[in-house]
């Protein structure tokens, strides 16, 4: 059974939050519920995508059944970002620990395995996105994750092209990782995970 | 457990320069479970149709596997595998450049390749009536390059049609 | 799968050599001993699932290109 705690997200084009959930543990059927929801208005941003001749995310098609599998196991965990009655973001972390790569080296640093915004939430798939803030909140609750695991803070994950921009300002970018079919590796280290939240450079 | 939480003040900075960008991130490595088991549960026709179309349009338009390699960016042996090994299930990104490359229609390149699920029984059996036709030879013949365009012809007017349905 | 927000308790019985273990991976990962311990279940939760499905697990040296196989 899932837990929540409040949060918050920024509607587009406002300024002003609007009252959200942190529903952490999501359980399999959940996270396909939420995947069945959004593929709607993926399917409609997709022919827009391939009229302009773009790649789509590849993890669009993924057989999420096999992925939701995952979480039948401990070491993995599934978050999502409620708002007015639809999860509007989606995140799965590993809690076996990956070693970081940053300085101090070798520590335990939770691996965000997926991270992603609804559809209708994304400027690049339609004209008027419903709600901003979605990344950040979830930084927010993998941070909060880390340190509950003892990792201090410390998270990683691989960015898609498209979201670089958005890692950078907050994590370092370790560059291609060819391991990874050269996604860009990056990692927040304890210090950046308490700038994050507390604001400063 | 202390509650970590930024300001809501510094919440909506922080949410305004998101502003609606992609933040999708992927760690592709962990999530990619048992790809011989993928291979295999596929079927050999299906993943042999898969080879030999991706080795006939390649000297179809003739390239070799390194001219492949470089246009496409995927790794030489990677390619190999593709070619060669109807065990090994290539990355989706892989399966992607190759279709750009290659003018095939990924929708339906991904099933064959084993990373979707097959959508139709058409589309299942007109592969294995090409696996059927096919033969691993040094040139593409006549019948073979026929046997190329056929199924090629059946690739696109299934994408076609799920368009249509969509 | 259920978010546990209570926890137990149990006694942990190691030897010298065990607890010398536990006491340097907590050094060196960072950790305290109760995650190394939670990162050692988790590991092992995995590791089993897959060995218990038919596959194996290997250790491979891409420089030395060895491959070695985990009896577990």
């Amino acid at each position: 059974m899932s837990s929540r705690r409040k949060s918050r997200l920024k509607r587009a084009g406002k300024n002003e939050l609007a009252p959200a959930d942190i529903v952490d543990g999501l359980s399999k059927e959940e996270l396909l519920a939420t995947h069945l929801d959004w593929q709607p208005d993926r399917l409609e941003a997709l022919k827009g995508l391939l009229d302009a001749k773009e790649p789509w995310p590849e993890h669009w098609h993924w057989d999420w059944s096999k992925k939701a599998g995952l979480l039948d196991f401990m070491a993995y965990r599934c978050i999502g970002i409620e708002c007015e009655g639809r999860m509007q973001g989606l995140m799965m972390a590993s809690t076996l620990a990956r070693s970081s790569r940053v300085g101090p080296t070798g520590r335990a640093v939770l691996y965000v395995e997926y991270i992603e915004s609804a559809p209708w939430n994304l400027k690049d798939l339609v004209d008027e996105p419903k709600f901003s803030g979605v990344g950040i909140a979830l930084l927010e609750a993998a941070i909060e994750l880390s340190e509950e695991e003892g990792f201090g803070g410390r998270i990683a994950l691989h960015s898609l092209p498209q979201s670089e921009a958005f890692y950078r300002k907050y994590m370092t970018d370790m560059g291609p990782d060819q391991s990874h079919e050269g996604l860009c590796y990056f990692e927040m280290s304890a210090e950046q995970a308490r700038l994050f939240l507390e604001g400063g450079k | 457990m202390k509650v970590m939480r930024m300001s809501d003040e510094l919440f909506l900075k922080r949410a305004a320069e998101e502003d609606g960008c992609m933040i999708s991130a992927v760690g592709l490595q962990p999530l990619h479970a048992k790809k011989a088991e993928s291979g295999q549960q596929l079927g050999e026709p299906i993943r042999f149709a898969f080879s030999t179309l991706i080795s006939y349009r390649r000297r179809a338009l003739r390239m070799t596997m390194e001219d492949v390699a470089q246009k496409a960016k995927v790794e030489l042996d990677e390619l190999l595998e593709i070619e060669e090994n109807l065990s090994y299930v290539p990355e989706v990104r892989t399966v992607h450049r190759l279709a750009d490359l290659l003018k095939l229609p990924i929708p339906q390149l991904l099933v064959l390749s084993g990373n979707a699920k097959a959508a139709t029984a058409e589309l299942t059996e007109a592969a294995v009536r090409f696996a059927a036709r096919s033969r691993a030879v040094e040139k593409l013949n006549p019948e073979q390059s026929n046997a190329l365009n056929e199924f090629v012809k059946v690739l696109v007017e299934q994408k076609g049609k799920e368009t249509v349905k969509k | 799968m259920a978010i546990e927000t209570t926890k137990r308790t149990m006694t942990l019985n190691l030897t010298d050599a065990e607890m010398q273990v536990l006491e340097t991976l907590s050094s060196q990962k960072d950790l305290s001993k109760t995650a190394v311990i939670r990162q050692a279940l988790r590991l092992y939760q995995l590791v089993d699932h897959r060995l218990a499905s038919g596959e194996k697990l290997f250790f491979e040296d891409e420089a030395k290109r060895q491959k070695e196989l985990m009896m577990i």
